[in-house]
């Protein structure tokens, strides 16, 4: 009985589509899958609701205004977990998707509209960007892709530098300050708490969707685009879904972070946070949720330790030596190592009890 | 939205086609370099504009700041870009492993962000003129002004090319590096020493960087990203000539500079970064599969 519900609780995550027969045992089976969720998780929820209240209690506003910050991030390092971790492809102008969701929010609201409807106008423009990749990109793979995306994060940068009018070019944007059913983005509090709402959102909407057919499919095209074309997965089509999928996530974490922040600057959202958010991806263990989480606190938090310790210019440098260090000796980044020791660890333990019965 | 063209005038429409075909032998040169190191090791490297920038930053850095003579200057930097591109394959690219192919585009992109943070640690972020007096030097025939720096450009361009072309086809490290870009196994069995040629022509890469960061830099500044531009649309012509070719993306990339500029002649300057994305989309989208065809093996 008990070995049965365990089984059911793993396949959760993996199993796409379990027969209606499978969890016969629980009353709230019948119930939409998120709601089920929800009352699985609820555990989950209430280590939400602990970190809400008691995190803004210990920590000044300026760090609350970071974690909500690395909050937000996660919503675009969630994104790529979709696209380089689960679909292998390499893209440089993830930034610039939050960018477009970014600048396309602030400036329609400067132009007079509802701020609850900026934001899927936002998260639409960031996803017609995606989609604007993916076109040339989906017949390519590997370098030919990430070069794509390397000229498309030029271009929106060009893009706002000669818009002068509309998007304040090199100088920046100030973001108006929106207030909705009370909750005004600009205040740490409010920030953080929205982001923890969102983020507890985004990463079951993500396993979820890892677990999903088109997850798998991300996968198949991941590991081979050959083996993934010979079982009828359209190798294309799943690409382009991955890519507008993770722009997305980009598009509602660039509108957060510009409303809550209340200023937007293009170099946030050029080639260099591009890489950066690779970075961030990469560190934490480019294929787990985990990982994306791991670098969202890297990609918001590190760089403001090292600027408070007057160390700004050393960040990039960082940067660089974390990919390289860790593409040469931790492919699997902190997750990966982690589940190293673990494995070492058990291995050890097992080989101890063979050599014990032998002796 | 698009402004209606006005015609320009034949004196204007001939000064922009020479310093376009200026720009594009740059990107030409830069192409090349491209080209060479993926033949040999099928491998690209993102930090490639800024192996060159470095070293050009370098020679400013000592013409201007130290004082150093102008050739002594601009030798040591291209040695420093030499260098860079040696090292990076010899510490770097060469560990990377084989059952990862992605994983040299990630290197390479710690490379550029590691190149970055150290030029702005040793020169800072400014930008600043670098050979004034090549960009500085203008002389005209007729109605048509030609700078001094494009003419070198060219030259350069045409004087690498036809020494690459000759190495390639009449040297015996020409025939060995062909062989091993070839069919790297069978290479190894006559004998080459496949993974010091490879060193070799990432070394000779980071040189042809280098004289193309310093001719670029002579035409406008030096700084820690004046060659991204270059990068990208060096990579945009080979990935429209195609990197296992020879000749069609290093003639694609004097097209792109041309192209360039008279779009930015009739639209005005900054319409050109636009006008190159056209060419990106229209062509990966439209072209033949087989041309548009990764290299890179996947296993």
């Amino acid at each position: 009985m008990n070995s049965t519900r365990e089984g059911s609780q793993l396949n959760r995550s993996i199993d796409p589509a379990p027969g209606p027969d499978e969890r016969p045992s629980r009353p709230w089976s019948r119930k939409p899958r998120w709601q089920a969720d929800l009352v699985d998780n609820a555990a989950g929820v209430a280590a939400l609701v602990a970190v809400g209240v008691v995190v803004p209690m210990l920590v000044s506003s300026y760090w609350l205004f970071v974690f909500g910050q690395a909050l937000f991030y996660l919503l675009a390092t969630l994104g790529l977990f979709h696209l380089y971790g689960r679909t292998g492809q390499l893209s440089l102008a993830h930034a610039a998707s939050m960018g477009v969701g970014a600048y396309v929010g602030a400036v329609v609201v400067i132009k007079g509209m509802d701020p609850v409807l900026s934001l899927p106008i936002a998260v639409l423009a960031a996803m017609a960007f995606g989609l604007l990749q993916a076109i040339p990109a989906m017949r390519l793979s590997g370098l030919r892709f990430a070069v794509v995306t390397l000229a498309f994060g030029f271009l929106f940068n060009w893009t706002i530098e000669n818009t002068q009018d509309l998007t304040g070019g090199t100088q920046g944007l100030i973001v108006p300050g929106v207030t909705i059913n009370g909750v005004s983005l600009i205040e740490p509090k409010h920030a953080f708490w929205v982001g923890l709402v969102l983020a507890y959102l985004a990463t079951l909407l993500t396993i979820r969707l890892a677990g999903s057919r088109l997850g798998l499919r991300m996968v198949a095209v991941r590991d081979s685009e050959q083996a993934a074309r010979s079982v009828g997965v359209d190798v294309g089509m799943t690409k382009v879904m991955s890519f507008v999928i993770a722009s997305a996530y980009a598009g509602v974490a660039g509108w957060f972070m510009a409303f809550s922040s209340g200023f937007v600057s293009a170099t946030s959202f050029n080639l260099f946070a591009s890489s950066y958010l690779l970075v961030a991806v990469i560190l934490g263990g480019a294929g787990s949720v985990t990982g994306a989480w791991l670098g969202a606190a890297y990609v918001a938090i590190v760089p403001r330790l090292f600027s408070s310790a007057g160390l700004s210019s050393s960040y990039p440098l960082l940067g660089g030596v974390l990919l390289i260090v860790i593409a040469l000796l931790a492919p699997g980044g902190i997750v990966g190592i982690v589940q190293q020791v673990r494995e070492w660890w058990q291995q050890r333990g097992r080989s101890d009890r063979v050599r014990g019965t032998v002796t | 939205m698009i402004p209606l063209p006005s015609m320009p005038s034949l004196s204007d429409l001939l000064t922009t086609l020479i310093s376009g075909l200026g720009t594009g032998s740059i990107y030409a040169l830069f192409v090349l370099g491209i080209v060479l190191v993926f033949q040999v090791s099928k491998q690209v490297n993102f930090a490639y504009g800024q192996t060159g920038m470095l070293g050009a930053f370098a020679s400013w850095y000592l013409l201007d700041q130290v004082g150093v003579p102008i050739v002594l200057a601009i030798v040591i930097g291209l040695v420093a870009s030499t260098a860079i591109s040696a090292a990076t394959e010899m510490v770097v690219v060469r560990h990377v492993s084989k059952v990862r192919p992605g994983f040299d585009l990630i290197v390479t992109l710690g490379m550029f962000l590691v190149l970055t943070a150290a030029a702005e640690q040793l020169f800072g972020a400014e930008a600043h003129p670098f050979l004034t007096e090549l960009s500085d030097n203008v002389f005209t025939i007729g109605d048509v002004y030609i700078n001094v720096s494009d003419l070198v450009a060219t030259v350069v361009i045409a004087a690498v090319l036809a020494g690459t072309y000759l190495v390639l086809n009449r040297t015996g490290v020409g025939i060995a590096l062909r062989a091993s870009a070839e069919d790297p196994d069978t290479a190894k069995s006559f004998g080459i020493n496949v993974p010091r040629l490879r060193t070799v022509v990432w070394a000779i890469g980071g040189l042809i960087a280098g004289v193309a960061a310093v001719v670029f830099g002579s035409r406008l500044f030096v700084d820690t990203n004046y060659m991204i531009p270059v990068l990208i649309s060096g990579f945009v012509a080979s990935m429209v000539g195609g990197l296992n070719r020879f000749w069609s993306p290093i003639l694609v990339a004097i097209g792109l500079g041309v192209y360039e500029s008279v779009v930015g002649l009739v639209f005005g300057a900054s319409a050109s970064v636009p006008a190159v994305f056209a060419v990106l989309i229209v062509v990966l989208t439209f072209a033949p599969a087989k041309w548009v065809a990764d290299e890179v093996i996947r296993p």
